[in-house]
């Protein structure tokens, strides 16, 4: 191709005009594909973020709908259409346990252990343990049985007796 | 290179077009760009661009478990139709519209119907508050202005008894009789139930274009609409909308919000600077259906929610008093009343209750007459204490170490001679002859109230009385607190000296006097009654701890044990309130605290038609103020009742008989709730087991 020529030159100037647009329409292409994603993405977050003020205020709605159920009118009203028969706590109710009472669940739990394990080797076992400091004075047929247990758990020694 | 399939002329031809193509488009956009600039961006601003405001939300007001809202913000959402788009099948859809909406049938149709509104002369160009007035719209909003206005004028010939200071009686007959507030009703285009209109047309009438249905749909009731599609709806509005879950419980505490969200009174004022929030905002575009180009947003400021309000008030015990208050309201019917419990150690009360009350809910539906209702009256208004004030005269005196408990006075006399005068001592119910300190408050002896002050004498015996708290504001946050009443000694008349001991001539708050006794209750030590805990901010973290906060040491703890062992006496079977005394399984709850019967100033007509003001025998405030148990005091209670005298026995109200069986009741019912233990008994909450009777 002859670039001196008239043609030559025209023929490159179509071919660089040619290019131009093929590439500007590229160029174009992808920034409007990118403004488009751009938008995609944008209008997720917007609905996720709507989504998101929906839900906060379907929680505001619910939890303020659950609160006006758990006003004591309402449940007292509750209790009175549905028969239930609560009533309202009254301290001649209450027991106050002056003793601690993991040590006498332990206590009741030791004790069903050794007798059954003394019915079935035929051993009586006698613990004779001081009484942790937690534990109050409480009543004799109770008592071996509650420092039994806290002894056991505080890891002192035991004393075995073996019946003939 | 051959010549390729053109001639030199159709390829000039071809490359001139395109040039000239090319030039015209650049023409063009130079034209669009460059020339035309700013007027196409100003039309484009114009049309596009928008800023969406996102509202706050109000924070909460939580009791002291943290769990249970006294107030709360429910999203709700605005409802309107345009009727210039209503469509002829739409009207088969409002009978289920009006239905989902909860509004009469005949209102609905009449928004769809109304499509022009016809403006008044001179008001073409302005939708203000009269334009508002003009058109007939309910009052959309009320502004309260809780201001406590001035007595009212009683006649100056009032009040002649020569033992009742005329100024004192007057003041005490009008102060708790005057209209709690004065309501100043304003409205505002933004609250009004107004259309929103565009320009007038030729006759001088706007189109409607917004015309509000509801302002109070829920989500789900606005899903409902929704699928109706009628496609006159507006666009929904979203808000939030105060409520108060639990209505009138602990009302004057909690206070209320108007519907712009501000807080008008109690905690809802107070606080409001934390609960109100901030709205956020956006700038964005939006396409020609009006929806947002969220790819165009320029600026956004998030919104950021309220923070919540921790009160020191528990649901429970507040729920408690405000019962027995009712049952004393059903009973006696008196004129109003009041019960505080708190713990007297860090001064945080646990509740309050005013008869008579009101719904928050419902705040703007009250009458001028109801607006009363408003008023807190545990901390607004004063009345005589009547004998529970003996207290302040026996620590004083105990305190100065003038007295012990076996010191006797004559309380059978009925004058004494006090700086060189005579003076006359009160009169007793009972004879009594002489009695001890001790024996002085178990019976409530009016005349040995009076000696023990006087052995004070009038400087001390005031500074004891200031020093309770007494004539001054302790700083209770919400209710409009009064000061009271209560005169410098350089003011007081002669009798006065033997008239204020027990607790007359002197104007107290229910909230003073509780104070009082909670400072004997806490070892001499007066702290500031305060109901706010904590401020927790939206994603639930505290924010600011409020803790107990001393006031003043009154007198010493081992004198503050000293009366109280005094006061243990007056619920004993010798005492004047056995009726207050709480014992359950044979245990011995320790109460300690006193009665006050004080009469109430009435106007009365003399025989002459002249109008006095005199100590009425059929008018009395009775009180009972106490605390338990005695030696390791866990909960003051108070309980302040007035006028109970018309349903009374013989005619007569005592705070023995109508107040103290109110203490016992709730002080019964507390007991399990705070985890009060016996008095000889260590103190542990955490080991409790429930009998059979407690599962019913």
């Amino acid at each position: 191709m002859k670039i001196g020529s008239v043609h030559g030159f025209v023929n490159h100037v179509l071919v660089a005009v040619l290019l131009t647009i093929g590439f500007g329409g590229s160029v174009g292409l992808g920034t409007v594909w990118l403004r488009h994603q751009i938008s995609v993405v944008a209008d997720n977050n917007r609905d996720l973020e709507q989504r998101r003020h929906d839900i906060e205020r379907r929680i505001d709605d619910v939890t303020a709908q659950v609160e006006s159920a758990l006003s004591p009118d309402t449940l007292r009203s509750l209790n009175q259409s549905m028969q239930l028969g609560l009533i309202e706590l009254s301290q001649s109710q209450i027991n106050p346990v002056s003793v601690d009472p993991i040590s006498g669940l332990v206590a009741r739990a030791n004790r069903r252990v050794f007798q059954r394990e003394g019915a079935a080797s035929g051993m009586s076992i006698q613990l004779n343990l001081a009484p942790p400091e937690t534990t109050a004075s409480a009543a004799p047929a109770t008592n071996a049985h509650r420092s039994a247990s806290a002894g056991l758990l505080g890891g002192l020694g035991a004393q075995l007796a073996t019946n003939p | 290179m051959s010549r390729g399939f053109a001639s030199n002329y159709r390829v000039v031809l071809l490359a001139t077009g395109l040039f000239a193509c090319f030039a015209g488009l650049g023409v063009r956009l130079v034209r669009l760009h460059v020339i035309d600039r700013d007027d196409l961006l100003r039309n484009i601003v114009k049309a596009r661009r928008q800023t969406v405001r996102e509202t706050a939300r109000r924070g909460d007001i939580l009791d002291t478990t943290g769990r249970v809202r006294l107030a709360t913000s429910r999203p709700m959402i605005v409802v309107a139709v345009d009727p210039m788009l209503v469509r002829p099948e739409d009207e088969a859809k409002l009978p289920e519209l009006a239905r989902l909406l909860e509004v009469p049938l005949a209102e609905v149709q009449r928004k769809f119907t109304t499509k022009y509104r016809m403006l008044p002369a001179g008001a073409a160009n302005s939708v203000d508050g009269k334009q508002a007035a003009a058109s007939g719209a309910a009052p959309a909003m009320l502004k309260l202005d809780l201001r406590t206005t001035p007595p009212a004028k009683v006649d100056a010939d009032a009040a002649t008894d020569a033992n009742v200071d005329p100024e004192f009686a007057r003041a005490m007959a009008t102060a708790n009789d005057t209209p709690p507030t004065d309501v100043a009703v304003t409205k505002t285009a933004a609250d009004d139930d107004d259309d929103e209109t565009d320009a007038p047309d030729k006759i001088g009438r706007r189109p409607i274009r917004w015309a509000k249905l509801s302002d109070r749909v829920s989500e789900s009731c606005f899903a409902e609409i929704e699928k109706l599609g009628i496609r006159a709806l507006c666009a929904p509005e979203r808000r939030y909308t105060r409520v108060y879950p639990h209505d009138q419980l602990a009302a004057h505490l909690v206070g209320f919000a108007d519907r712009d969200q501000h807080g008008v009174a109690g905690i809802e004022s107070f606080a409001d600077f934390y609960l109100r929030g901030q709205d956020g905002w956006r700038e964005s575009e939006k396409d020609g259906r009006r929806r947002e180009l969220a790819q165009f947003q320029t600026r956004e400021i998030p919104r950021a929610d309220g923070y919540s309000v921790v009160l020191s008030i528990d649901a429970m015990v507040q729920d408690i008093i405000e019962r027995e208050l009712q049952k004393v309201a059903d009973t006696y019917q008196p004129l109003k009343a009041t019960i505080i419990v708190s713990n007297p150690r860090t001064g945080f009360l646990l509740g309050l209750a005013n008869y008579p009350t009101y719904n928050p809910n419902e705040f703007n539906r009250l009458t001028k007459d109801q607006m009363s209702r408003l008023r807190n009256v545990a901390v607004s208004d004063f009345y005589e204490p009547g004998s529970v004030f003996k207290i302040v005269a026996a620590a004083g005196a105990l305190e100065e170490g003038l007295v012990s408990e076996s010191s006797a006075f004559n309380c059978g006399i009925d004058r004494i001679t006090y700086k060189g005068r005579e003076l006359h001592l009160p009169g007793e119910d009972h004879k009594f002859g002489m009695l001890t300190v001790a024996e002085i408050i178990a019976h409530s002896s009016n005349r040995g109230a009076a000696q023990l002050a006087m052995e004070l004498g009038d400087d001390r015996f005031e500074r004891y009385a200031r020093a309770f708290g007494f004539g001054s504001k302790l700083g209770f946050p919400v209710g409009g607190e009064s000061p009271g009443m209560f005169k410098h000694h350089d003011k007081w008349y002669p009798i006065d000296i033997t008239r204020i001991p027990m607790g007359q001539s002197i104007g107290a708050t229910p909230i003073q006097m509780h104070q009082a006794m909670s400072t004997i209750a806490n070892g001499g030590l007066l702290l500031r009654p305060q109901i706010v805990r904590q401020i927790r901010d939206a994603s639930d973290s505290v924010v600011y701890q409020y803790g107990p906060v001393e006031i003043d040491r009154v007198v010493s703890t081992q004198t503050a044990q000293r009366v109280a062992h005094l006061l243990q006496a007056v619920a004993s079977s010798q005492g004047t309130a056995p009726e207050a005394a709480i014992k359950i399984n044979g245990v011995d709850y320790e109460v300690a605290g006193k009665t006050g019967t004080a009469q109430k100033y009435m106007p009365e007509v003399q025989a002459s038609g002249r109008v006095k003001i005199v100590p009425s025998r059929k008018h009395h405030v009775v009180s009972f103020v106490g605390f338990f148990p005695a030696s390791r005091p866990q909960v003051a209670i108070s309980v302040v009742v007035d006028d109970a005298d018309a349903h009374c026995l013989g005619g007569v109200a005592y705070g023995s008989k109508v107040a103290a069986p109110v203490f016992k009741s709730i002080g019964e019912k507390l007991i399990p709730i705070l985890s009060i233990t016996p008095p000889n008994q260590p103190a542990r909450a955490d080991f409790v087991a429930a009998t059979e009777g407690g599962r019913r």
